[in-house]
């Protein structure tokens, strides 16, 4: 539950991306309080691989993402990209990483500039960075919109005259324009329905076959994490709890906050009737506060005095999978919530 | 605990269902001509039921909520068919009205919890407005009342958070406190329009049951509006999907699932991710996009994005037609799971292409 370490990562020169003890917070007014949005978290992917982030809102997922693109720079920790450490950047230098290192945002609509075509919107990476002459741009917008499901001759069209799903297209379009070798993907289908979301992940993993693409998914959706990714992160309250091979999280949750989520997934099937004590209670405490120890003891039945004193480690249980937790389940093992508290 | 219920406006007609809607129509007046959001919905829902409507975006589930509860504006608007509550004919009844049914016989709980509570006004007010409205009772009293729902809705500390504004309750804790504002005053229905769709999956069943256990204690009807087939699996009674404005198929949960007969209702069902798929699994998808309302398709409205469509669903549109279990009503000439449509299946593999991309319909 909300721990710390960095027993989860593999060798440095392995890692495309590395990130090591990083911490953001915000300080809240004039209060001298600060929100411990990301507290000494950790996590490295490698080549071609992709790394899902999920958790509760709150729980620092987001955070984390746009920390490593320096959005803002993190309050202490290290980020390395390529063997280049994002943090000791600034201006001019930092800026020029950004065509390698791109973003796709959760709502599509309006992370797109509504007066712009599509055309400029793509386009707008390859003329700031001066990629190629005028009509390799051209070829290269008409490259990846085809690519990405949409017609080139609507380039010309402006996002309001697109659906959802097809801006999201758009969206990942203008990410990919650049030859990025990383792409954050903040929450990219939760405003999507159900059969257009299923499109677009369909589409990410064309993406990254197609552009040998690494990619950082974050998301609260578990089955929609556990499709696309190669490893999973589970956060809460800003501390890492969990990190393994989805196949393997998700048959046997380590941490006691995992079991919860996937106990909470609706399942589209009417013969699994709702289970009320597997469903976890109570709110996430304030990240403005949080729970000394372990920060998920104040909703974990299985918390004991130590849990409050000293904060859980990652440490290895199966190969490949690594948990915060000074209890953790064993495989098989389910977990009661009990009756709902208050 | 019990709470008062507003006295019944009319007299219940006895045996009848609580909510009975005929043929209703939603039409819009638009510049780019009349849109078909609503067109021809038959449905019937019986007293502590829970009937799930499932669709897409556009599908026409929103407004068909809306306008048996009478809440669209008046312009631009047409309505047509019957809609029943307890035996009484709404369609007929002014907005003056309707007012002695909302929020006293039937409430609404939105899908975003921020923007449906007025962000100016302490919870604790916006909760005793209708019970003071609806119910002859003192100020102090509908506060003890207040307090109690807050209480049942499992907001703690309920005497204190009475005093708060919603800017200050996380967004689990505004959607209990929509849900306390819609249980004020002991409605027998309660459309919840996507109740979820904004909260995480933690908060998400915490809600779906705390909406149930409501609806056991009250012995509550509710009609729950999402688009993700999961919610509704577990919980509802009965699911009509939509699809283009009309009820495309109609069953009891079970039946829904295990004798699925219209390719929409199997092709949403397959495009849900599962979690006993392993990673990396390919997910079906449904090519194209819903119709424009404004000019359907003749025939089926689907057939343009149907893998099992023929050249008669262009052509003929398909009637509801009762399927063999009891309840279940479907619109498919070539429905799944029968010689059919398993026939109609295998001719579009086979020639790899369908009635409708012949037709240039689908994208």
């Amino acid at each position: 539950m909300a721990g710390r370490g960095t027993a989860h990562l593999r060798s440095p020169d392995a890692s495309l991306l590395r990130v090591e003890h990083l911490v953001v917070e915000f300080p809240v007014g004039r209060t001298g309080l600060v929100v411990n949005a990301v507290s000494d978290v950790s996590l490295d992917i490698l080549e071609g691989e992709t790394l899902g982030i999920v958790g509760e809102s709150g729980c620092g997922k987001s955070t984390t993402g746009r920390a490593v693109m320096q959005l803002p720079p993190p309050k202490s920790g290290t980020v390395v990209y390529d063997g280049v450490e994002l943090t000791a950047l600034k201006g001019e230098a930092l800026r020029a990483t950004r065509p390698r290192l791109q973003m796709i945002f959760q709502d599509p609509i309006s992370s797109l500039n509504p007066r712009r075509t599509v055309r400029d919107i793509v386009r707008e990476g390859l003329d700031i960075w001066g990629i190629g002459d005028k009509a390799a741009r051209d070829a290269k917008v008409d490259e990846v919109l085809e690519a990405v499901g949409i017609d080139p001759a609507n380039a010309g069209r402006r996002p309001h005259e697109f659906s959802g799903g097809q801006c999201q297209r758009i969206s990942i379009a203008r990410a990919v324009v650049t030859e990025p070798r990383l792409i954050i993907c903040d929450e990219p289908v939760s405003a999507l329905d159900v059969s257009v979301q299923a499109q677009i992940l369909n589409l990410l993993e064309d993406m990254k076959a197609r552009y040998g693409l690494t990619l950082v998914f974050i998301a609260h959706d578990l089955a929609v994490v556990k499709n696309v990714s190669d490893r999973v992160m589970v956060m809460y309250l800003g501390k890492v709890c969990e990190v393994a091979a989805p196949d393997a999280l998700y048959a046997s949750p380590a941490h006691p906050y995992t079991a919860a989520l996937l106990a909470a997934i609706p399942v589209p099937d009417p013969g699994v009737r709702p289970d009320t004590s597997r469903v976890l209670g109570g709110e996430i405490p304030s990240p403005m506060a949080p729970p000394s120890g372990c920060r998920f003891r104040t909703r974990c039945p299985r918390a004991e005095e130590r849990c409050a004193t000293e904060e859980p480690e990652l440490r290895a249980v199966a190969d490949g999978q690594y948990v915060a937790c000074h209890f953790p389940l064993t495989p098989g093992e389910t977990i009661d919530f009990g009756p709902r508290a208050g | 605990m019990t709470v008062p219920v507003a006295e019944p406006t009319a007299e219940p007609a006895p045996g009848a269902p609580l909510l009975e809607v005929t043929d209703l129509t939603t039409h819009f007046e638009t510049p780019g001509g009349i849109v078909r959001a609503v067109d021809g919905v038959s449905l019937t829902l019986e007293r502590g039921k829970t009937l799930g409507i499932v669709g897409e975006s556009g599908s026409g589930k929103t407004v068909l909520s809306r306008s048996i509860m009478g809440l669209l504006p008046k312009r631009g608007t047409i309505r047509g068919g019957s809609v029943r509550f307890d035996g009484v004919e709404l369609m007929t009844r002014s907005p003056k009205e309707m007012r002695d049914f909302w929020g006293a016989r039937m409430a609404m709980i939105f899908q975003d919890p921020m923007t449906s509570l007025n962000p100016v006004m302490k919870i604790g007010k916006q909760i005793t407005e209708s019970i003071r409205h609806h119910l002859d009772v003192d100020r102090d009293y509908a506060t003890e009342l207040a307090v109690t729902l807050l209480r049942s809705v499992r907001i703690p500390e309920p005497e204190r958070r009475l005093r708060d504004y919603p800017h200050q309750l996380s967004g689990g804790m505004r959607q209990r406190v929509c849900i306390a504002v819609a249980m004020a005053c002991g409605p027998a229905l309660l459309f919840a329009d996507e109740p979820t769709t904004a909260l995480d999956v933690t908060v998400q069943a915490q809600v779906l049951d705390l909406m149930a256990a409501q609806q056991r204690e009250r012995f509550m009807a509710i009609v729950l509006i999402t688009h993700d087939l999961g919610v509704v699996a577990g919980r509802a009674d009965e699911i009509a999907v939509m699809y283009a404005g009309r009820i495309v198929e109609k069953a009891p949960t079970s039946v829904l699932f295990t004798q699925t007969r219209m390719p929409y209702t199997k092709a949403l069902l397959s495009s849900i991710p599962k979690l006993e798929h392993p990673s990396h699994s390919r997910l079906a998808t449904i090519p194209g996009r819903p119709p424009n309302l404004v000019a359907p398709p003749a025939g089926c409205k689907f057939a343009p994005r149907c893998a099992q469509a023929q050249p008669r669903c262009l052509e003929e549109d398909p009637p509801l037609v009762p399927g063999s279990a009891p309840g279940h009503e479907y619109r498919c000439w070539f429905p799944v799971g029968t010689p059919e449509g398993d026939d109609a299946l295998a001719r579009n593999r086979a020639a790899g292409k369908t009635a409708g991309t012949t037709a240039g319909g689908a994208a």
